[in-house]
């Protein structure tokens, strides 16, 4: 799923006929403080990052003149927020004297249906809300064929008690939000706080937004929005830039590549390797139960050629600060494991890695496989090791201990 | 040297060490006989069009046996994309 940031979110809210407060994106402090000097009132100033309870972290700072602008934008690109680099603010008239309410939109896996949810208590946690109060939050099943009529949406806010002068607009908010999430394929949307003021109407304060990326390709107009269509809670760095422009064009397969830490600064990380969801996010669990920390999270699964397995190894081998590599899947019926094997050789063949390569493939023609790697290792010197089901994952992480272990005593890293 | 295109790369081959290769595991190697003995040494067995579009899957069978039985005369050049700022 591709999270959008909230002012890629905003823009495509204002394309469907929704408020948003006057604001640009800018880059600089200096572009900062040009926009608040020609607002009355004060800015807001929000960092653009995907991290959640960005708020609650100092990502979002409301100044009353352009001098006190230019310092909170400078904290902001300077410090960043929660590790997150902010390299654009979104810097926005604030909203006086407003109602905070909320809307949302997600998908409710055990009914297949996107579920709306309103409520008048906007501006706070709504998870916490749902707990304590769920009273005030209002949620209409919708079904995709029909949609959300304005009758409909008349009817939930009417029980949901929000103030009868707003009703009516609010209303048709609701039916021009559903239209926007209906119309870009998205998993989630939401508004939070959505202002109600009487001098402004109804204005999204913020936008949450995520896109089915297997939707993605329907929409060339997003693409000037979104770098890589997948759910990442940091902005892409430049690996997961590659990764994307190999899996963009070549649809054989699949390969995700997801770099969970972007400077390594200590000991016992490894580039890790999975194929299919389940077993690989066990894997991983069983990594950390052994003291060892994943640097990356990469799948390549659904039967990827020889050549995708290979760039994605490459990719991982090219991490810097990595001790070790380890490629687990278990059960897999679906792909040749010459194939995939095949690839990770190319690949360790090529960088020749100082650190220990481990593979646990366990499948079709792992047999195969794993005598390819004695073989090939053998021959060419390559640290690389293949275990099959005679070893467990929980096995192999202790041996990948062990050689990490050997290979520091050796003085490499 | 001989060059065959795939679909996100290229297979060089280069002739003269396929000279002195007498078994040329490469071409017993693919799966869908994509390669073929030539009097120049390892050429390609069908016409390029076909091969980048659907015979030669990218399988890495040939230039492992290649560099594995062989005398490493064969090998994929497979680019990384590069990103932009």
């Amino acid at each position: 799923m591709a999270r959008l940031f909230e002012h890629q979110g905003k823009e495509l809210l204002r394309r469907y006929g929704l408020n948003i407060p006057r604001g640009q994106v800018a880059t600089s402090v200096g572009e900062v403080a040009q926009f608040a000097a020609g607002i009355a009132g004060g800015v807001v100033i929000k960092a653009q990052v995907l991290h959640t309870g960005r708020g609650k972290k100092g990502g979002i700072k409301i100044t009353d003149t352009a001098e006190e602008s230019r310092g909170a934008a400078s904290d902001l690109f300077t410090q960043g927020v929660a590790s997150n680099p902010v390299d654009r603010v979104l810097v926005e008239e604030r909203i006086l004297d407003a109602a905070e309410y909320f809307v949302g939109i997600t998908l409710d896996d055990s009914i297949k249906r996107p579920v709306l949810m309103i409520s008048p208590q906007g501006g706070e946690d709504i998870e916490e809300l749902a707990r304590y109060s769920p009273d005030l939050i209002g949620r209409i099943e919708i079904d995709y064929l029909t949609g959300l009529s304005l009758d409909r949406a008349r009817q939930a806010v009417k029980e949901i008690e929000f103030p009868a002068d707003i009703a009516e607009s609010l209303a048709v908010l609701l039916v021009k939000f559903w239209e926007t999430f209906k119309k870009y394929e998205m998993t989630s949307l939401e508004i939070n706080p959505l202002f109600s003021s009487s001098q402004r109407g109804l204005v999204a304060g913020d936008c949450k937004a995520t896109v089915d990326d297997y939707a993605f390709f329907r929409h060339p107009e997003l693409e000037e929005m979104i770098d890589i269509p997948r759910e990442f809670s940091h902005a892409p760095t430049e690996l997961e830039k590659v990764a994307w422009l190999v899996e963009k064009d070549d649809y054989r397969g699949t390969f995700y590549f997801s770099q969970l830490v972007e400077e390594i600064d200590e000991d016992g990380y490894i580039g890790y390797h999975g194929g299919g969801g389940g077993g690989s996010m066990a894997g991983m669990d069983k990594l950390k139960r052994l003291g060892l920390k994943a640097a990356c999270y990469v799948d390549t699964s659904g039967n990827p050629p020889g050549s995708k397995v290979y760039r994605a190894v490459k990719l991982i081998l090219s991490i810097p600060g990595i001790q070790g590599y380890l490629c687990f899947s278990d059960a897999v019926a679906s792909q040749d494991l010459t194939v995939t094997t095949r690839g990770i050789i190319k690949a360790v063949k090529e960088i020749r890695p100082d650190f220990p390569a481990i593979i646990r493939l366990v499948g079709y023609r792992s047999e195969e496989a794993q005598r390819l790697v004695r073989e090939t290792a053998e021959k060419w010197g390559l640290n690389l090791e293949y275990y099959g089901h005679e070893k467990s994952t929980l096995w192999c992480i202790e041996r990948m201990k062990t050689l990490i272990g050997d290979n520091l005593r050796d003085g490499n890293h | 040297m001989v060059t065959i295109e795939t679909l996100t790369g290229e297979i060089v081959i280069d002739g003269l060490r396929c000279k002195s290769c007498p078994q040329a595991p490469c071409v017993g190697a693919c799966p869908n006989g994509v390669l073929q003995c030539t009097a120049s040494g390892v050429g390609p067995a069908h016409p390029a069009e076909e091969i980048k579009r659907r015979l030669c899957v990218e399988c890495l069978a040939c230039e492992i046996i290649c560099h594995l039985r062989g005398e490493e005369g064969l090998s994929i050049d497979l680019p990384l994309p590069r990103a932009t700022a």
